[in-house]
């Protein structure tokens, strides 16, 4: 994945992002981090084209605009902030096999696929539920679950640890790097900075514009860039 | 809080039948008891959509719950009906004058709703909202308007949810509700928050569909399948539905 100069401003007038460059490598887990209203979630919704700014975003070495919409959702799965956002299904069956059959995959397919990441998740037995009824954690796992089930090859997750406690955030962390290390590129945004460590390659620092990069122990022991960067 | 719909859907002795069978059995039950042009026939189908209420074992405490609102309306109805019909002269308020044709007719509309209502209820509450759905889609019901079910079902419990905080939050910084005009603009600010905070996510929402291929319609797994007792279930009230217009005819 590559980010050239991108520049957004939302309708309103509000300017999210300022001269983005990033790089992200095939196999990597890269941590965007930055203050709320950092644009991360702004930069994020750029990676599979659900906006457009002015600038590059380029996947695979192809520019998001040259992509079919349905080829760019099979390379970029992308996890929603808030759960409620993303799962909309009456069961939570129904809602993790909406990907795959969006992708035109048989039905035998779609079930093996669902029931896959249902246990990996856990989720299992809420397979009759309806996301509502779901506690958020659960919510947010499942959202992670219905991404996962499409197989992406980048996954960009925004804030996967915001409200959870802190054994989930510690499923998390190896829900992900399994997944990285089946091959997946990893992205994600975050103010959870006590998770970096164990997780992150490289950091990149952002508050509109990006205003550090580098491997996680570097940037995190920068505490004036940090305070400056309005995260501490 | 507000009570759920499907909250029985698992314990009814009605909740394994095909829901497509259901479906289309109870649509055309309805169709004909709305259609029954004499009273009889239409206390009659009454009495049959209460027999079959206590038969889905819904508990009435939460059938009237449902029920409650509708019933109002019908009420209301069944008040306004004999004053707007001309003929004979039954009674007068003031100096407006209430027909008999306008009392049988009231009555007629007023049963004739109430066990449609009943019937729709039982259709709804003994099935899982999803499956229910899913019963739509294999009978060909536009997926937009499938769509549109779903939406409500699903968000309505999260704006729900929504509007409980704001209200919480409003009262934990002082706000207590009073008939006064600062609690008019009050309540009126938070609707206005409401509907800017659902457009927002409706956008979000169909964002995060887009971003797992959604093309515009939903598709759906199923595995229905109608076995005996489905038909067996299906065939006898539209047996019954037919009856009724056999007899009336
Ligand atoms: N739909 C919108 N319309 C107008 N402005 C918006 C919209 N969404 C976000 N913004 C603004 O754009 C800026 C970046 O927002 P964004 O959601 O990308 O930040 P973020 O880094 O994800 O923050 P957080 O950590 O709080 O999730 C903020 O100033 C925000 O107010
Ligand atoms: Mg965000």
């Amino acid at each position: 994945m590559e980010v050239r100069d991108l520049n957004f401003t939302y309708p309103d007038g509000t300017l999210a992002l300022e001269d983005v460059s990033m790089d992200v490598h095939a196999g990597e887990i890269v941590a965007i981090i930055g203050p709320n209203g950092a644009g991360k979630t702004t930069l994020l919704l750029h990676l599979n084209g659900t906006l457009r700014g002015n600038g590059v975003v380029k996947i695979c070495g192809r520019r998001v605009e040259e992509y079919d919409v349905k080829e760019l959702v099979k390379k970029v799965g992308l996890v929603f902030q808030d759960p409620d956002d993303q799962l909309f299904m009456p069961t939570l069956y129904d809602d993790i096999a909406f990907g795959p059959i969006n992708l035109g995959l048989d039905e035998q397919e779609v079930r093996r696929r669902v029931e896959e990441v249902l246990s990996e998740f856990r989720l299992f037995e809420y397979r009759d539920k309806c996301p509502h009824h779901l506690s958020y954690g659960e919510r947010k796992k499942a959202a992670l679950a219905a991404v996962l089930a499409m197989k992406p090859e980048i996954l960009a997750l925004d804030e996967p640890t915001a409200n959870l406690d802190p054994k989930s955030v510690r499923e998390l962390i190896t829900a992900i790097k399994k997944i990285n290390e089946e091959g997946v590129t990893v992205i994600i945004s975050t103010h959870n900075l006590e998770i970096l460590p164990q997780i992150a390659d490289r950091i990149y620092l952002m508050n509109k514009t990006v205003l550090a990069e580098g491997e996680s122990d570097k940037i995190l022991a920068d505490v004036s860039l940090l305070e400056r960067a309005g995260l501490l | 809080m507000h009570q759920e719909i499907d909250k029985y859907a698992h314990n009814s002795p009605l909740c394994n039948l095909d829901p497509r069978m259901k479906v289309i059995s109870l649509m055309t039950l309805i169709f004909s008891v709305v259609l029954l042009p004499r009273l009889e026939l239409v206390s009659f189908a009454l009495l049959f959509s209460i027999a079959l209420l206590f038969v889905s074992r819904l508990p009435l405490r939460f059938a009237l719950h449902f029920l409650k609102w509708p019933f109002m309306f019908i009420t209301f109805f069944l008040l306004i009906m004999p004053f707007s019909i001309e003929g004979t002269p039954v009674f007068s308020v003031g100096n407006v004058i209430a027909t008999y044709e306008g009392l049988k007719y009231g009555v007629l509309i007023a049963l004739r709703a109430s066990s449609a209502v009943i019937l729709a209820l039982i259709m709804i509450a003994t099935t899982k909202f999803g499956t229910l759905l899913k019963a739509l889609e294999k009978l060909k019901v536009p997926n937009a308007l499938i769509q549109i079910l779903m939406f409500s079902y699903r968000y309505s419990f999260t704006f729900a949810q929504e509007f409980d905080r704001m209200r919480l939050a409003a009262r934990a910084r002082g706000f207590n509700p009073k008939t006064s005009m600062r609690t008019l603009r009050v309540l009126g600010s938070m609707a206005g928050m409401l509907f800017v905070k659902s457009y927002e996510r409706a956008e979000r929402v169909f964002w995060a569909m887009r971003a797992r291929g959604y093309d515009g319609s939903v598709r759906m797994l199923s595995e229905l399948k109608a076995g005996r007792r489905d038909w067996a279930f299906a065939c006898f009230i539209i047996a019954f539905a037919a009856l009724l217009h056999l007899v009336g005819g």
